[in-house]
């Protein structure tokens, strides 16, 4: 086991260096020029797109611009992303905290609700509720992430007018610029609670609410899933059945004993979609608008920003690769059943 | 009588364990010696474990030793040229324990029992892979199926069949019998005992099952844990079993005959 | 077990025969889109245009599921879209599946360094979500149905490279190779005749489950406009137009519900229908996979 976990971290370095060499070679598919263009500020000067090539060496072999880049990056100098106007690190330090925040509050609702539909399906095993909740978790599934979302800005927006798109609203904007607001950690919601800013906060949680849902429908199937068939395994246990003979109510036996124990795949499950969930928002980011990480993230493949793309994709990649062995690692502490090779 | 096979000090081991080195190496076989002449047919007889399979497999050149030579006809085995190989492979054929796996489930009886053919670039006809499956008692209607459409003690013969087509001079059953009900048993071993007379093969016959091999061979040997424990004449092993292990495999049938 | 059982197993199920169903119409319209939707250009995948307003207009007699914004027939985008998604669906889970087959036979059969550097590679791709590999390649080739499809190749031939090389190594030790290779069978015969044909078709099966979940995320690239040229029929693009109607007009937030109805209906029923049906395969091929 722990062989297995310093081969995938001495690997870590290896696969990181092929991905970004990959995506290096795609960016050289621009023409010097394209990419010139990418560092000059205002098209007036394109006169000087020589300089600008001759400056970053734009015109030197793919190794020798990847190695330039590498050695930067190695340092924390990741360039600059045109299409979030800042230096590519400062870029993620801003947008990070945003799409975190939307990860966590979706996954809260994927664990609650998948627990419980999924506790209503294996009771229910094969019955109405059973096969209403199947079809609807699977619909959910298949429902495109995009078009969800429309609908329920539509509905929820356009209609009713309870929520909005975007992080927070024009006033919480200039509350949180304002000189009054102090930044501690840059995450809107913990920093509004801190400066006891409940307008702030509860304007950003209205905010939220909406992509998180709409995250939430598109990734619980499998939380319901895998719920329903811990729960039935546990069902079918000595405890639960000598539990109901001593006659504990049913709602005991279900949600305090059985429930509690068919918790543990689904905390590994959270765990796995959680990270998945932080390369999984850049559509609902850019459906809702909210200023994650991903919207930038397709704000620069939409501008090829080739700057913004590599570090995008390198922190995505990095973020990924992490959160998936700390999954498996999760996976084997909590259930001993499965070894890994 | 000429020699067939001989074994010598054949040893063997796997590496267990993790494939980042660290793993344990575990001998299979250690100085493993026997031989016997054309005609003859040999039982090699142990406990599941013991290394029988292994060994079959080292006879069939799948795989190699890790040291001892093992000679066929007069030729080392593992020192011979792809081309030469090829040419022995003709004369050295497997009959497996599992009939449900060694029979590719994709293609159907005649495209198994062409395969001999065609791999050593021998004319056949249609005739010569009827005149297989009679042998081995199946109808010529079979040619068309699909191994799934058999049973077990049916693939068994089909298995037989392939291992046939090309004439060889022995044959290395690996526990032909053990995956077949007992009353398949019985008919298979008859077979393979017809086929024996009748072909003049020799026959490695490889089992846990020291009762059933005295009907086959003439010579057997009783392995336990990678060595031969036992090596002489098949009848003597049975009545008079001098090792410890023959005389726990004896036991081990004693209760059912 | 074999694939008449597999597939006669699944289709038992009321789901898979519903999904099924759904994709059988889908082929249809795809089939016959030419007869549905007569095109007039040279190209039928490009949407015509019935004016330059940009404003939606309704469902009428003339465009019967309406337009969307700058004047493009949404009936003509369904229909048209349909058989763009089996185009996109179909290339790319063949593309995937025959680098995957190639790479993860390889892999398999080969083993030592050969199988350690091809796994390596499938490390990379996997190190980054496929929706964002996806959209990034997508954007760096440029916008053009080809790019749109070779990027989604791409990310997908890796999961299947490594389900290949599961099932080769699986195959290579069972006792019909070992028969062939005691016959003195050629590698290249051993891994075309025996091996091959035994270890890929669970693979093929669910790679071809996976069109629904290729043309999700076609569309999730169009839709981004990362995908298709503008103006093709194409369900993703067609979303992507209704975005700014979305609130509606006229005192009226659902006043052009149909831009969205349509393309988003469209892609939920294709989806869905093959999420029925892969549910139902991948619950018996797993069920026989954990019983061999």
């Amino acid at each position: 086991m722990f062989r297995y976990i310093l081969r995938r971290l001495l690997m870590l370095p290896l696969v990181m260096l092929g991905v970004t060499f990959f995506l290096f070679f795609l960016t050289q598919r621009l023409s010097p020029e394209m990419r010139a263009s990418l560092y000059i500020q205002d098209p007036r000067q394109m006169d000087s797109l020589e300089e600008v090539i001759e400056k970053y060496g734009l015109n030197d072999p793919m190794p020798v611009q990847y190695f330039r880049w590498l050695k930067g990056a190695v340092k924390g100098d990741l360039g600059y992303s045109e299409s979030a106007n800042m230096p590519v690190t400062s870029a993620i330090k801003a947008y990070l905290p945003a799409t975190i925040q939307l990860a966590a509050a979706t996954i809260i609702l994927v664990v609650l609700f998948g627990v419980w539909l999924g506790i209503i399906s294996a009771k229910y095993k094969d019955g109405i509720s059973d096969n209403v909740i199947r079809f609807f978790v699977l619909a959910g599934f298949s429902l495109p992430i995009f078009v969800l979302g429309l609908i329920l800005l539509m509905i929820f927006y356009g209609k009713l007018g309870w929520f909005a798109p975007g992080e927070y609203s024009f006033t919480a904007d200039m509350i949180i610029h304002g000189p009054n607001f102090k930044n501690y950690t840059g995450f809107s919601l913990i920093d509004s609670l801190l400066n006891l800013n409940f307008y702030v906060f509860f304007d950003v949680l209205k905010h939220l609410i909406l992509p998180a849902v709409t995250l939430c429908i598109g990734s619980f199937a499998l939380m319901v899933r895998v719920m329903r068939s811990s729960m039935l395994e546990e069902l079918n246990k000595d405890y639960v059945r000598s539990a109901r003979a001593r006659g504990l109510s049913e709602f005991k036996v279900i949600y305090e004993h059985a429930g509690l124990n068919a918790m543990i795949p689904v905390v590994t499950l959270a765990s796995i979609q959680f990270i998945r969930l932080l390369g999984g928002t850049v559509i609902v980011e850019t459906v809702f608008d909210y200023p994650g990480i991903g919207r930038w993230g397709v704000e620069c493949a939409q501008q090829l920003d080739i700057a913004g793309v590599m570090g995008f994709s390198l922190m995505v990649a990095v973020l990924f690769v992490l959160g998936n062995l700390a999954a498996d690692i999760l996976y084997t502490a909590i259930d001993p059943r499965i070894r890994l090779k | 009588m000429a020699e067939l096979l001989r074994a010598e000090n054949i040893a063997k081991s796997y590496v267990s364990g993790g494939a980042f080195g660290g793993g344990e190496k575990i001998a299979v076989l250690k100085n493993i010696n026997f031989s016997f002449d054309e005609g003859e047919s040999f039982a090699l007889l142990g406990p599941s474990g013991c290394g029988k399979s292994t060994l079959a497999r080292l006879m069939l050149a799948l795989e190699r030793p890790d040291s001892g030579k093992i000679f066929i006809e007069g030729q080392d085995i593992f020192s011979l040229k792809a081309k030469d190989l090829k040419a022995l492979r003709r004369k050295v054929q497997p009959v497996f324990q599992d009939p449900y796996s060694s029979l590719n489930p994709r293609m159907t009886v005649s495209d198994i029992l062409a395969e001999p053919f065609i791999v050593h670039g021998e004319k056949y006809r249609q005739s010569d892979l009827k005149k297989l499956l009679s042998q081995v008692g199946l109808g010529e209607n079979s040619l068309r199926k699909y191994p799934s459409e058999f049973s077990g003690g049916q693939r068994q013969r089909i298995a037989i069949a392939r291992a046939l087509a090309l004439k060889p001079k022995l044959i290395i059953a690996d526990e032909p019998l053990s995956s077949l009900d007992v009353s398949v048993q019985a008919q298979i071993l008859n077979l393979l005992a017809d086929i024996k007379e009748e072909y003049g093969l020799s026959l490695v016959f490889i089992s846990h099952d020291l009762a059933l091999c005295k009907f086959l061979c003439s010579k057997a040997a009783v392995m336990h844990k990678g060595e031969i424990a036992e090596l002489g004449k098949a009848e003597e092993i049975l009545l008079e079993p001098k090792s410890e292990a023959a005389q726990t495999l004896l036991e081990a049938v004693l209760p059912l005959n | 077990m074999s694939i008449k059982d597999i597939i006669s197993k699944a289709l038992v199920s009321k789901n898979a025969a519903a999904g099924l169903i759904i994709i059988v119409l889908f082929a249809l319209v795809a089939l016959f889109a030419p007869i549905l939707a007569p095109s007039s250009g040279r190209d039928p995948y490009q949407m015509p245009q019935g004016g330059y307003s940009i404003e939606p207009q309704a469902p009428s007699a003339q465009h019967y599921l309406g337009t969307t914004e700058n004047q493009y027939d949404l009936y003509y985008g369904i229909v048209w879209g349909s058989r763009m998604a089996f185009k996109v669906g179909i290339t790319v889970v063949f593309f995937a599946l025959l680098i995957g087959i190639i790479i993860g036979g390889a892999a398999g059969f080969a083993g030592g360094w050969t199988d350690e550097i091809l796994m390596r590679l499938t490390d990379i791709i996997f190190a980054v979500p496929s929706m964002v590999l996806a959209m990034v390649i997508a954007a760096m080739l440029g916008r053009d149905l080809d790019n749109m499809m070779i990027a989604l190749t791409v990310v997908s031939w890796p999961s299947y490279a490594r389900l290949v090389r599961g099932g080769v190594l699986s195959v290579k030790e069972r006792e019909f190779v070992l028969a062939a290779r005691a016959l003195g069978a050629s590698p290249l015969r051993i891994f075309l005749k025996h091996i091959m044909p035994n270890a890929i078709y669970p693979v093929v099966i669910m790679a071809s489950l996976d069109i629904g979940y290729i043309v999700l995320t076609a569309a999730s690239l169009s839709f981004l406009g990362l995908g298709s040229p503008v103006g093709t029929a194409d369900w993703g693009q067609l979303v992507a137009l209704s975005r700014n109607w979305i609130l509606g007009g006229h005192g009226n937030p659902f006043a052009y519900w149909y831009t969205i109805a349509a393309p988003g209906g469209a892609l939920l029923l294709f989806v869905l229908a093959w999420n029925l049906l892969g549910d139902a395969f991948r619950d018996i091929l797993d069920t026989s996979s954990r019983k061999a």
